[in-house]
């Protein structure tokens, strides 16, 4: 494609966007060095929502750990819950009961779900789809609504423990589960046709933002935006945990379907594609959820860790997630660190946002999927 | 895996100590940092290793120490390896030298901007883009060490 650019005889002003902007992904700010319309420079810089959740982690004892835990990132903070409690069941050498493994899936995989669905509800908006967003945000509440009558949250749910989860599987849970993926997987064909074939909407994303497969490495991207550049690294495939072996699924990558591999539309069409594998694992995993306990032991509120240290990865619905769990001990933990995969997406901002136009900023900022809660934590 | 490690640790005999890490099944390398930039470079570049993909940088203070851990993997292989170094924890607000991976791993940027600035730590020699700058404010202190003080305005 060759783009025809007029030669604007602007001077270079300087612009400063944020931290409060709903056009912004969360709490940062941009600084952006811009000739006429397009950048020539951007700066980011985040600090804005950090919350000491890793010192104040070390100040609760393990029982309640689970709360900061959940607080990494809101929108999906299972991935979080399961990453502590693996690291911890490593220290602990506990092995967690095949029923608790499986409603750990489930509800991991609900979890990938609204977070994708959410991820198209503010990619829509920024690309000023809004009605597509209302009807997304409307399937999203059904999952919401599932996470809820499992657990007795829609956010910050708090149910994952050590050893296994809170409660077993809530009557009418596994019925409704059936009944919402077969509502989702009609209502992914409707965004398909009102999106992904919708010519404006292409327009916006393909051949923006792209994320090649060398930046992937250097810059440490996972995830959607990861296998969208074609890398294809699923923590759930490469070391598969909870019970993911038992199922099969694809890993979808990024193929330049109407622009280039690694651009804003695949990492699009990545997150529906994941969205349809994570249907058909769940529509799966709930037929098969073994008998048994869904908790090793009861957690008392004195519990303590033996020395050691452990480190766990998970696929959270923005990339892999990993945290390093050292104990010294005693019944606090002594270091707990996230990696988080937003960490790393944030750090590809500053390249892609060179040469690109300013009304291209919100639709880039908001194909990558960043969560500021989890890069400041 | 242990036939690489056997290899790292001729090319560097007695300047390393190789561990299982926790009782996972993956090893621990543990440098000191004198040594540290030439076994970086070492795992980053020699064939057998290939640890291209910097996957975190963590750091805890234990017994007196600042221990911090680079968790490498390949994009090219399955091979994974913590590399491992620590320095003494300086008294009061003094900050602690540590060589920057950067060089190495650009994604160290990201980490080395957090913990920097958390735990009092310098990581010298190359500083990176600069693109992603970390405004945490003034704590007065390291909050992410054992011995800081919490103050009314600094609360947990």
């Amino acid at each position: 494609m060759i783009y025809v650019q007029e030669k604007l005889h602007a001077s270079v002003s300087k612009l400063a966007w944020g931290p409060v902007d709903p056009s912004l992904p969360g709490a940062m700010r941009l600084e952006l060095e811009a000739e006429g319309d397009l950048i020539r420079r951007a700066t980011v810089e985040t600090g804005f929502l950090h919350k000491g959740l890793e010192k104040s982690a070390e100040k609760r004892s393990w029982f309640s750990a689970i709360v900061p835990v959940d607080r990494v990132d809101s929108e999906s903070c299972l991935a979080a819950e399961l990453a502590f409690a693996m690291a911890v069941e490593e220290i602990c050498n506990i092995q967690v009961p095949r029923r608790a493994q499986a409603i750990r899936l489930i509800l991991a995989e609900l979890d990938r779900i609204g977070s994708h669905l959410g991820f198209l509800a503010r990619l829509a908006i920024s690309a000023g789809f809004e009605t597509v967003s209302h009807y997304i945000l409307r399937e999203r509440e059904l999952v919401l609504d599932l996470l809820e009558l499992m657990t007795g949250r829609r956010f910050n749910l708090g149910f994952f423990r050590i050893g296994g989860v809170a409660a077993d599987i809530t009557e009418g849970f596994i019925e409704r589960i059936h009944e919402a993926t077969r509502l989702i997987e009609i209502r992914l064909r409707e965004y398909h046709a009102l999106m992904i074939e919708n010519r404006a909407f292409v327009d916006r994303l393909a051949w923006r933002g792209v994320i090649s497969p060398e930046t992937v490495h250097l810059k440490g991207v996972t995830g959607p935006n990861a296998r969208a550049s074609g890398v294809r690294l699923d923590v759930r495939k490469a070391e598969p945990y909870s019970a993911y072996d038992q199922f099969d699924f694809r890993v979808p990558i990024g193929t330049g379907a109407r622009g280039t591999i690694g651009d804003g539309f695949d990492r699009v069409i990545v997150r529906l594609e994941e969205t349809r594998e994570s249907l058909l694992v769940l529509s799966h995993a709930v037929d098969a959820v073994p008998p048994g306990d869904f908790l090793a032991f009861r957690m008392m509120p004195d519990f303590t860790v033996p020395a050691g240290e452990a480190y766990s990865r998970v696929e959270s619905p923005r990339g892999l997630l990993a945290c390093h769990v050292v104990s010294d001990g005693g019944f606090r933990p002594s270091r707990i660190q996230w990696r988080t995969p937003s960490l790393a997406n944030l750090e590809v901002v500053p390249d892609l946002l060179r040469g690109v136009t300013l009304q291209d900023v919100p639709v880039i900022l908001a194909s990558l999927g960043l969560s500021i809660a989890e890069v400041d934590r | 895996m242990r036939t690489q490690l056997d290899r790292l640790e001729s090319a560097f005999s007695g300047k390393i100590q190789v561990r299982n890490f926790g009782r996972s099944e993956g090893f621990v390398v543990e440098v000191g940092p004198e040594r540290f930039e030439e076994v970086a470079a070492w795992v980053r570049m020699e064939e057998s290793f290939r640890l291209d993909f910097l996957e975190s940088l963590t750091a805890f203070e234990a017994k007196g120490k600042l221990v911090l851990t680079w968790f490498l993997r390949s994009s090219s292989n399955d091979r994974r390896l913590a590399l491992r170094t620590s320095v003494a924890l300086p008294s009061g607000n003094s900050r602690a030298i540590v060589p920057s991976t950067i060089g190495e791993w650009p994604h160290a940027e990201a980490f080395e901007s957090e913990l920097g600035p958390l735990f009092g730590i310098d990581f010298s020699g190359d500083r990176g883009t600069g693109g992603v700058r970390k405004n945490f404010g003034d704590f007065g202190g390291f909050p992410l060490r054992k011995g800081f003080e919490w103050r009314e305005d600094v609360l947990p």
